[in-house]
């Protein structure tokens, strides 16, 4: 087993780190194919700025240190960490992740319906050979195979959920998964996995957050597979530390027919990167929103992977960013067209708003076409607030202040408009306002 | 719709493989010894007559060369290239600087005939008077005869091989020389700043509007020969220039590389404007031979309101590495990049801009005509970044590319940056195939397909086009046709 | 009510000075029509005293009830009652137009130190007002003017203006894209308004709109001043004439 960095060069802390947190891994975890995982990782290390995917994310550089892998904690410790839910007013059943692991006497998983099946992955992988081999397994043949924070979740992760909606099933409830800290500095690691069954249907709500001022590297990976037919609502919300980081990826294969509605919203965490990849089948649907709220000396990162495998497929994707202070926001989308992938119509548009003098903001929208008979199209912008929409509105007497928050809560609306559960809306537009207020008064 | 017709014409009376430029010219030559060292710069440099700081210069730029890499993030898959089993120099043998058009090998001259450049000042001055067109022409190495040198001198202007300036204006050179492209700017721009042969120099002095278009004719003619040129513009204040550069190459087996620098430097209220229709050999239809064409094109916006346009249409070439770009440095100046690029058969390209926002109210404007057909691959790769201090900085970008075909591909990779609020960034994209409803409305009226597809192909670059001067528009809306010949089922 | 004293302004960046010494007096209950051929600058006096930015006043004043309105910023010049109908109302795409009005009207009585408005009773209002024009529920649900006709938009403006009951109403060439029916319902809407405490300055290069609108002074604007102030008979003068005797020079 050979489990170095290339050492043709020289490692950083955070990859030094992960090497020897690696060779300490916890009997405690699920026996797994971990190696190949991290071998993959090793081979290549932290991504840096010449990797085409990390250009904007410069990992090697920015990531000082890995935190060690968090211990399981106490029940007492997890409860204190859990505050007030978000989602409470939709009334979710919910699986309750603190530090990376799960805590049955915390969740409530109950009345999901018939069809639909919770366990954690630990469980899973005891009772199901068809999930051992789960280590290195990450949507093959995608740009999610190879990517390193992918390869470091494979690796490291503690626990995870499984659920399973099985063939024309609904599921009674939504079902929330929440990630809390205890706020101890270290890294967490989870791995979901989600199948939804031919006709089925579900709705997911993901949380994560982590008490301001800690130190909390959390990586999360949701594999999903939306099967024909079946359809997929999933709204993510992530509200971490300020000092902390954020690494999420949601892989998922949506199938002929299949429809999946996302929405991610990212507030917070010093360092974020959220990636989709998806791949789409025949006729499949893929609506896919997301905002960034950055501000302080923070770095946030959407990227964005669409292929269209199938003939017929849609996809929309609409990201929006507003950049306060000295931080910095990315946009990466690609949709890839394959050359079966006839009559596509992808649409993507990446926008992003500077409110403050040394605010930056970088995108990168690719189209990738294979095929001939497509409508694809892409549209990127960065500007500050439209000074014109400014006048009009403080020419019909409101003060310059409320201008600003009225633009921007109307900038960011175009994507929180589009969650259809009230609630859920009703929440994310809760924590953007919530956001927006904490600017105070800026004219 | 003349114009169409003709397009229409030629799409008809050529055959797939048959490259109307590619016929070969029988000529004696000069070369250096295959493959690259330090013997063969310093047999360059003396050939070339050069000043010792020039070979110290090309000395510096090779051992430079030697510690790098290849690119590899463009989207462009060719076999290693030997660099060792490619003349780098090579010259028409009876040709130690002619002094005038009588000097000049009759072949040679009966080559650019066949190319249709108006070579000739009688053949130019016994057509429309407007249509003057001063012009270099490069062979294979070597710049060969340059035109209307009288009549420019007499403005003040400097037209002449960048040989010859090295020799006649060494301050200019010196100055001006890889103060856009570095010596260390990319892997190919290192190397031609080590090997190159040849190219054109201009000078435009303070507040000269050039009285006609200047004009470099490019041609590979040998075998295993790379061309490198170098050219280099200098716009004084208030001064204005246009200058155009075609380029072709015969069809041969092998792939011949070409790795020029371009460097234009305009100074306040300066306006360079630079158009290029580049037809090297493409390959033939199953991607034998062909030109690597990577090229380093860079304008540097040095004085308040200055600007430079770059235009080209780009129909050659097996591989095309090549992103003309502009570094806005002065306040209020502008950048434009207007591009069509065709592919098709197994051509690949990577081709784009730079637009770098320095200055305050900097403006820039990026138009991209992407066409595929064939099994070509054609990618448009762009960078618009603001700097921190540039205020007011306005960008806008609109990159449209055509599908036609199922086995070819088309993509945008546009990289946005921007550090500062009161600039304003946009860009849009689409990418589509010409659509049935265009073509049944064409068809319906009477067209045939092709002729349905040229039209509705040469509105689609419309926007481009319009920014050529009259002569090379023709010519490229022509040419836009041939390479499309063959691509409509 | 208004008093504009040798106001002189220039576009900002271009430093071309449009208005030239500009003088007009507005009592209050009046209409006052603005005429004048194109590039006259009767455009840059409405933006001019909304403060729209882009424009340097490089002298003069503009009193509104003796204080100079000038150095404010636009959303103060609004809650002193100053309200610009647009000639072309800006799209302002996520924010519902009933979100918008309840802000700027708010915005207004909390500046006048005035109690927020009820949500009940800013319903009844918004209703009243919306149907005398013919404004949909569908139109105050949408975002302010986002897929508008020509038409709503200008409806949608005097719509504003029947909520905020501004002091001093300045209509920029309102009657532009309209056609005769909505012409109708927006000069009613302005009509309706008309009252001895509010003053009107209505910008136009037609005379049809005064036709609806009954002006009771008439100014010819021409190359930044007023060059002549005349009854409603003025602008029918002008209808028959022209401009021809006030040419104007270029002029934004």
């Amino acid at each position: 087993m050979n489990l170095v960095l290339a050492p043709d060069r020289r490692r950083t802390k955070a990859e030094e780190a992960l090497e020897a947190a690696f060779r300490r891994i916890d009997a405690e975890l699920p026996d797994l194919d971990r190696e190949t995982a991290f071998a993959r990782f090793a081979a290549q290390g932290l991504p840096h700025r010449r990797v085409e995917a990390y250009h904007f994310t410069d990992l090697r550089s920015m990531l000082a240190s890995a935190p060690e892998p968090a211990a399981r904690p106490s029940l007492d410790a997890a409860r204190a960490a859990l505050g007030a839910d978000v989602f409470a007013a939709v009334k979710p059943a919910r699986a309750v992740f603190v530090d990376g692991w799960f805590v049955a006497d915390l969740s409530d998983l109950a009345g999901l319906g018939d069809g639909v099946s919770v366990a954690t992955l630990a469980a899973t992988m005891a009772s199901d050979g068809a999930v051992r081999g789960l280590g290195a397994r990450v949507a093959p043949g995608t740009a999610a195979e190879t990517d390193p924070l992918v390869s470091l979740v494979s690796a490291f992760f503690s626990d995870g959920l499984v659920l399973r909606v099985a063939d024309g099933a609904t599921m009674a409830r939504p079902l929330e998964i929440r990630h809390v800290s205890t706020g101890v500095s270290a890294s967490a690691f989870v791995r979901h996995l989600v199948e939804v069954g031919e006709g089925a249907s579900a709705t997911v709500l993901e949380s994560h957050e982590s008490p301001e001022g800690s130190v909390v590297h959390a990586h999360t990976l949701v594999e999903m597979t939306v099967a024909a037919k079946a359809k997929v609502t999933w709204v993510d919300r992530q509200r971490e530390s300020h000092d902390g980081a954020r690494f999420s990826t949601l892989a998922v294969a949506i199938g002929d027919h299949a429809a999946l509605d996302h929405t991610v919203a990212t507030l917070g965490a010093k360092i974020a990167r959220t990636q989709v990849f998806a791949t789409l089948g025949a006729h499949a649907d893929l609506q896919t929103r997301g905002a960034t709220l950055a501000k302080g000396r923070t770095h946030a990162d959407a990227t964005l992977v669409v292929e269209h495998v199938g003939p017929g497929a849609t996809s929309r994707e609409l990201y929006k960013s507003a950049v306060d202070d000295e931080a910095t926001s990315v946009f990466q989308g690609r949709i890839t067209v394959q050359p079966a992938a006839q009559q596509t119509d992808g649409r993507m548009g990446a926008h992003a708003v500077l409110l403050s003098d040394r605010a930056e903001a970088k995108a990168k929208p690719e189209l990738e076409i294979f095929a001939d008979d497509v409508a694809c199209a892409h549209g990127a912008t960065v500007a500050e607030i439209d000074e014109t929409l400014k006048f009009y509105l403080m020419s019909r007497g409101i003060p310059a202040d409320e201008t600003e928050r009225l633009l921007i809560h109307a900038f960011l609306g175009e994507v929180t408009d589009a969650i259809s559960d009230e609630g859920v809306r009703t929440a994310i537009e809760g924590e953007i306002d919530g956001w927006i207020d904490a600017r105070g008064n800026r004219p | 719709m003349a114009a169409v017709k003709e397009t229409v014409d030629q799409v008809r009376a050529i055959d797939v493989d048959q490259y109307k430029y590619g016929f070969e010219t029988d000529i004696e030559s000069e070369r250096a010894r295959k493959g690259l060292g330090e013997d063969v710069i310093r047999f360059i440099s003396a050939k070339k007559n050069e000043p010792e700081w020039m070979l110290e210069w090309r000395l510096d730029a090779y051992k430079r060369w030697l510690t790098m890499e290849e690119p590899t993030w463009a989207r462009v898959h060719y076999p290693q290239i030997d660099f060792q089993d490619i003349y780098y120099y090579a010259a028409p043998k009876s040709t130690p600087g002619p002094k005038s058009l009588d000097e000049v090998d009759p072949e040679l001259l009966k080559t650019y005939e066949k190319l249709g450049i108006p070579l000739r000042e009688q053949a130019v001055l016994a057509g429309v008077e407007g249509a003057k067109v001063a012009v270099d022409a490069v062979f294979d190495s070597v710049s060969v005869v340059t035109t209307f040198r009288e009549e420019l001198s007499k403005h003040g202007i400097i037209f002449c091989s960048i040989s010859e300036a090295m020799r006649e204006h060494p301050d200019l050179v010196k100055k001006y020389l890889g103060s856009v492209v570095p010596v260390t700017d990319n892997y190919y721009a290192t190397l031609n700043s080590a090997v190159f042969s040849d190219g054109s120099f201009v000078y435009i002095p303070e507040g000269v509007r050039c009285p006609m278009e200047l004009s470099t004719y490019f041609r590979i003619n040998e075998k295993k020969t790379g061309q490198f040129e170098r050219t280099l513009i200098i716009a004084e204040k208030g001064s204005y220039v246009s200058y155009l550069e075609g380029c072709t190459a015969p069809q041969r087996d092998e792939n011949q590389l070409h790795a020029a620098v371009v460097e234009l430097v305009a100074m306040e209220d300066a306006e360079i404007k630079y158009s290029t229709v580049q037809n090297w050999y493409p390959g033939d239809k199953d991607g034998k031979g062909g030109i690597y064409n990577f090229v380093t094109k860079r304008g540097d916006c040095r004085g308040d309101r200055s600007k430079i346009s770059w235009t080209q249409v780009e129909t050659g070439s097996a591989i095309t590495w090549k992103y003309p770009s502009c570094i806005l440095r002065g306040d209020d100046s502008k950048g434009e990049f207007y591009s069509i690029a065709v592919s098709n058969g197994r051509q690949q390209v990577d081709s784009g801009t730079k637009m770098i926002h320095l200055g305050k109210r900097t403006s820039s404007r990026i138009i991209s005509k992407g066409i595929s057909a064939g099994h070509s691959q054609n990618t448009y790769r762009g960078q618009v970044k603001v700097n921190r201090k540039a205020d007011g900085a306005r960008s806008f970008t609109n990159c449209d590319s055509l599908l036609i075909g199922h086995d070819c591909g088309a993509h945008t990779v546009p990289y946005l940056e921007s550090g500062n609020p009161r600039a304003k960034v946009e860009h849009e994209a689409t990418t589509s195939k010409i659509s049935d409803d265009q073509l049944f409305y064409c068809i319906s009226r009477g067209l045939d397909p092709e002729e349905a597809v040229a039209l509705i192909v040469n509105g689609f670059v419309r926007d481009v086009l319009q920014q050529l001067p009259m002569e090379f528009a023709v010519e490229a809306q022509k040419l836009i046709g041939v390479s499309l010949e063959g691509s409509v089922g | 009510m208004l008093e504009i004293k040798n106001l002189h302004a220039e576009i900002e960046n271009e430093g071309r000075e449009i208005l030239r010494g500009l003088d007009l007096v507005v009592k209050s209950g009046e209409v006052h029509a603005i005429m004048g051929p194109n590039g006259a600058g009767k455009s840059t006096l409405s933006h001019v005293l909304a403060g729209k930015p882009g424009y340097r006043v490089t002298d003069g004043a503009a009193m509104l009830d003796g204080v100079d309105i000038l150095d404010m910023d636009p959303s103060l010049r609004a809650a002193n009652g100053v309200f610009l109908a647009f000639q072309y109302p800006v799209e302002i795409p996520g924010v519902a137009n009933m979100t918008f009005l309840k802000a700027a009207l708010n915005a207004q009585r909390k500046a006048r130190g005035q109690d927020e408005i009820s949500t009940p009773d800013f319903m009844r209002l918004v209703r009243t007002e919306a149907g005398k024009l013919k404004i949909t529920q569908d139109m105050l649900k949408r975002p302010v003017n986002v897929g508008f006709s020509g038409g709503e938009k200008k409806r949608n403006e005097i719509l504003q203006m029947a909520i905020l009951q501004p002091k001093l109403c300045i209509l920029d060439e309102t009657d532009s894209g309209l056609d005769i029916d909505a012409l109708k319902v927006v000069s009613d809407g302005v009509n309706a308004l008309r009252a001895p405490n509010r003053s009107f300055i209505v910008i136009t290069h037609y005379q049809r709109l005064l036709d609806h609108i009954r002006p009771d002074v008439v100014h010819v604007l021409s190359k930044g001043r007023i060059v002549k102030t005349g009854g409603p008979e003025l602008a029918l003068e002008l209808e028959a004439k022209g401009y021809a005797d006030y040419a104007s020079e270029e002029a934004a």
